[in-house]
């Protein structure tokens, strides 16, 4: 079984039982579509990203990851 | 947020399962390559970002990941494993930007670059994605260590 298969069915599970247990935190909820959109993706995609859709993507997740980083902690 | 500890457990497990998984992905993203041949005009040769989207949409998904568990209270804000997963972050953040900057250069439509330099670019590229990878393993690392 390839990785992305284990990882299919890691998500099958998570995308089921989460959000009862959870009744839908916001967190949780975007960790599994982000995930999710990631695995859908291993997939080479069909057109290769415009330039502008890479750098809306850059900039939404560098600000994304300096704001996890100041939940992680103060350095 | 608070969730009871059974469910915190839960989520922990599942979201922590899958940041391996996401190291792996990023292990398999392809290598990035001229589109082109080296001995194809400069002018017209521009190198692959998809494999540069895949890292970003892993990043994305890890930090959402991380927010989630930090959400959910399996990683302690200032512990030393949110620290040590923190640093990891940074770290992936400035891999980010460095090959966010060399793909600009290796791109741009206006400014051709010398064959050497192209090359050069290219092999600064490829080690700031290795740089990216290293950092995910890192995170991924942090994530499995102790509290």
């Amino acid at each position: 079984m390839d990785l992305s298969a284990i990882a299919r069915q890691v998500l099958d599970v998570g995308r089921k039982v989460l959000p009862m247990l959870t009744g839908g935190a916001p967190e949780v909820v975007a960790a599994i579509h982000s995930i999710s959109t990631l695995i859908q993706g291993v997939k080479p995609h069909a057109d290769a990203p415009t330039a502008a859709e890479l750098d809306t993507l850059y900039a939404s997740v560098q600000a994304g990851l300096l704001d996890t980083a100041d939940r992680l902690g103060d350095g | 947020m608070k969730f009871r500890p059974l469910t915190t457990l839960l989520v922990a497990a599942l979201l922590s399962a899958c940041a391996p998984l996401l190291a792996g992905l990023l292990d398999s993203t392809p290598a990035p390559q001229a589109v082109q041949t080296a001995s194809a005009p400069l002018a017209n040769t521009r190198v692959d970002e998809s494999g540069f989207r895949a890292l970003l949409e892993a990043a994305d998904a890890t930090r959402h990941s991380i927010n989630a568990l930090v959400a959910a209270g399996a990683i302690v804000r200032n512990s030393p494993k949110a620290l040590a997963i923190r640093h990891g972050v940074l770290a992936l953040h400035d891999a980010l930007a460095a090959g966010q900057a060399l793909l600009d250069a290796l791109n741009n439509p206006v400014i051709t670059l010398s064959p050497a330099d192209f090359v050069a670019k290219l092999d600064q590229y490829r080690s700031a994605m290795r740089n990216a990878t290293d950092a995910a393993r890192e995170i991924t690392d942090a994530l499995s260590g102790a509290n």
